[in-house]
């Protein structure tokens, strides 16, 4: 038993270790927990404002204990939802996953060390939700030492069941769909479902701007729509014990509900062992192998002859597009911008009256506004500036190859470049044909565009030159915490802004070709000086990093 | 021919790494470069690559300075790293193609030869995997054919043998007398004195970044007035100072 322990206590070490956190990121932690004081404030003020409004109406039916219940089905399916991508790394591409295979230990046991951090990340998660719900409504009802009592104990054991299901369906589709056979690829899937979970919250929220409004039409379709509640907690069913076991007539009634409660969650964290024990080793061996392709057959067709520049632009656009963290923050995340604001756009109903502003609008001023978007976009976008960055250790082969400097900063310049297009293809559809920008007009921002997304690169590859984070251990570690991005955003944003607000107030720079031929000179002017100071950086740095 | 003058360096300016080394590797020998761990041998070699800085002095290879001329310089020699863990996310042809592109290693030229020496090596049918799903060793045969591949008059190879197996190492040996037979050099650390003494035509020993012993292994026994082998002469030099 004691190693058991031994062995959990090192696993949540590594789990939650600082170890490779500088002091910069602990300080930015601090801040964040700072910050996160106000927003907590604002919650708390929100929920009181949905469960107060819904409790007198559901209160005259007597059925104000559905406030319990849907907070609960609600809590559920978010733990279900938000901890997969948690599990799959937990449990099946944890770097240290397989020097605990070679212990001494059966496999549950590694399971349940493996389930205890993530478990801990699900109780900050049921928290949020659970805590302002529990107390806005044990406020609101008058509620006693009865109710908070279970609910504290309610808390404690509600999150198990959604968080084992989470885990037996996933430890299903590692053992049995061959997802783990491709370990990039579903680190991948992994990123992308994060990405659509935060637009899918801001669509929620967007949906729900007004709680006051919101509570009274919940209210009202809550009470139609008993039954159908009753049913939606079958798929959690844990969430109608959990109800009674919080809010009873007596106290006896809460008490052998949460015996009911607790005996459950026992059947299930059995059924977990138990499915773990069969199904977990089987899907977590042979994971770190990686995959292998077909059998390597004719030569003659795989053979390419290019220039040395174009060589190396493909050897970082397919480095990119095969490290998981690299296309999920290069690419993905790139495809994302545009699409946030495409949602706010059509969200705020302001689709329509864009389009009617577009008709009414003076082509110059349309111009400027695209630009600025398309330059916010590409602002926004790491991978110039984690040109140097995502080479780490293995920097040092650009330093004894013979390939000058300035070839592989141009082609680390081309290989962003054209990543950038992609969210310029986006926006281009966004401003073609959703927009119906004319067709001038977007001819001469895809100019001007192309342009401003060289000065974007150069400037990212300068930031990136001068305080390049090339010790990482893991390939997140490129884009966390790191300043040069954003930097890299000030700076165009501080340039071009100047460059904007000037042709747009100037009075003598009117109609579209005078307004293209100003931002051609600027954009030309700027790309010039950050095309200068970048290869200055070059010549001076590049042998000394690393 | 590698030429190595009066070169120093230091790291962040306090303890020297290499100090004021001197040494000439001539053409048509395998030349092998021992020393303790922390010796200063990777030190050195990352210099001569191209890797690091050099503080002082001057290092030539084929009479091109690798500070002055870079380019050429880098163009005569082809380098295996300690370990082969570069390039993992490409595929074992793409890294090829990616080097027959640096080195202008004509298509005709690259198809003979990567088929004959990934042949050799065992690991032409996965040249279509990506570089990470190879083990250590493939690693180090992928990264050995991608030097031979522009057939460099310099080989600079460190730790070349680790992790592969026998008929390969057997093989990258045959192909190091082979080259030097041509009158081209071989430069190679390693820490299996077995085969310093069984391949290597000369011998340096460095330890606290200051040459002990340069000359074959004739000169070392006359020196060290022995018949031992090279293990006792190294750990004399080395440890029982």
């Amino acid at each position: 038993m004691s190693n058991t322990f031994t062995l959990f206590k090192i696993m949540m070490k590594q789990y939650f270790s600082w170890a490779d956190k500088d002091d910069k990121q602990k300080t930015g932690i601090l801040f964040f927990i700072i910050a996160m004081i106000p927003v907590t404030l604002f919650w708390f003020w929100f929920v009181n404002g949905i469960v107060s409004g819904i409790h007198p109406i559901l209160a005259e039916a007597n059925l104000q204990h559905l406030i319990i219940a849907f907070a609960l089905l609600i809590t559920g399916l978010t733990i279900i939802l938000t901890s997969i991508p948690t599990i799959v790394t937990s449990f099946y591409f944890a770097n240290d996953l397989e020097s605990y295979l070679t212990l001494p230990v059966k496999a549950y046991q590694i399971l349940i060390g493996k389930t205890l951090a993530p478990l801990i990340t699900v109780y900050g998660a049921t928290a949020v939700i659970m805590v302002p719900t529990l107390l806005m409504y044990g406020l609101t009802d008058g509620a006693g030492s009865v109710y908070i009592i279970f609910s504290l104990f309610t808390f404690v054991l509600f999150p198990i069941i959604p968080f084992i299901l989470a885990s037996i369906l996933v430890m299903f589709l590692m053992r049995f769909a061959n997802i783990a056979k491709n370990k990039d690829r579903t680190k991948v899937f992994a990123g992308i479902f994060s990405f659509a979970m935060v637009i899918g919250i801001n669509v929620v929220i967007r949906l729900n701007q007004n709680p006051e409004n919101m509570s009274s039409d919940f209210a009202q379709w809550i009470q139609k729509q008993d039954d159908l509640l009753w049913g939606t907690s079958k798929f959690l069913p844990n969430v109608y014990i959990a109800t009674k076991a919080i809010e009873s007539t007596y106290w006896w009634q809460n008490a052998l509900f949460f015996i009911l409660l607790f005996v459950v969650t026992g059947l299930f964290i059995a059924l977990f062992m138990w499915i773990g024990q069969r199904l977990y080793f089987q899907g977590v061996q042979g994971i770190s192998s990686g995959n292998k392709g077909k059998t390597f057959t004719s030569l003659s067709n795989k053979l390419y002859v290019r220039p040395v520049y174009w060589s190396y632009t493909l050897k970082e656009l397919r480095t990119i597009y095969r490290t998981p963290s690299f296309f999920i923050n290069c690419i993905v995340q790139n495809l994302f911008a545009p699409f946030f604001i495409l949602i706010i756009m059509f969200f705020e109903n302001n689709l329509g009256s864009i389009t009617e502003m577009v008709d009414q609008f003076n082509e110059k001023y349309i111009l400027l506004a695209m630009f600025g978007i398309s330059l916010f976009v590409m602002g926004s976008n790491p991978t110039a500036t984690s040109s140097i960055s995502r080479e780490g250790y293995n920097w040092f082969t650009n330093k004894y190859l013979p390939i000058d400097p300035k070839t592989i900063i141009y082609s680390k310049a081309l290989a962003a470049w054209i990543i950038d297009w992609v969210s310029i293809a986006v926006l281009f559809i966004l401003f073609t044909f959703l927009l119906k920008v004319p067709f001038l007009v977007i001819a001469l921002w895809v100019v001007l565009t192309a342009l401003a997304s060289w000065f974007s690169v150069f400037m990212g590859i300068y930031v990136d030159l001068n305080n390049p984070r090339l010790n990482w251990s893991d390939e997140q570690q490129v884009f966390k915490s790191r300043f040069a991005p954003l930097l890299t955003l000030l700076i165009q944003a501080f340039s071009f802004g100047f460059l904007i607000l000037a042709t747009w107030n100037l009075p003598f720079i009117s109609g579209l070709w005078l307004t293209t031929l100003t931002l051609l000179l600027g954009t030309g002017i700027a790309l010039y000086i950050a095309h200068k100071i970048a290869m200055k950086t070059t010549q001076k740095r590049f042998h000394y990093l690393g | 021919m590698i030429e190595i003058q009066n070169v120093t360096k230091s790291y962040s300016g306090s303890k020297k790494a290499v100090d004021t080394l001197n040494l000439t590797i001539p053409d048509g020998k395998i030349f092998g470069f021992l020393g303790p761990n922390g010796a200063g041998k990777s030190t050195t070699i990352k210099m001569i690559t191209g890797i690091l800085p050099i503080d002082e002095g001057t290092i030539t290879i084929n009479g091109y300075d690798v500070t002055q001329n870079p380019i050429e310089a880098k163009k005569a020699f082809g380098y295996v790293p300690d370990h082969p863990d570069m390039f993992l996310r490409l595929k074992g042809i793409e890294y090829l193609n990616f080097i027959g592109d640096i080195y202008e290693v004509p298509k005709e030229v690259r198809e003979e030869k990567i088929e004959s020496l990934t042949k050799t090596f065992g690991i032409y049918e996965v040249l279509n995997d990506p570089i990470q799903t190879y083990s250590h060793g493939m690693r180090q045969k992928i990264i050995v054919t991608g030097v031979l591949l522009h057939e460099p008059d310099v080989w600079i190879l460190d730790e070349p043998l680790t992790g592969l197996d026998p008929k390969s190492s057997y093989t990258l040996k045959e192909m190091m007398r082979e080259h030097t037979r041509k009158g081209k050099t071989v430069f190679f650390s390693t820490h299996v004195l077995e085969v310093v003494e069984q391949l290597c035509d000369q011998v340096a020993i460095i330890n606290n970044g200051v040459l002990e012993f340069n000359g074959d292994m004739s000169d070392m026994k006359a020196q060290f007035q022995t018949d031992g082998s090279l293990e006792q002469i190294f750990l004399e030099l080395t440890n029982h100072e």
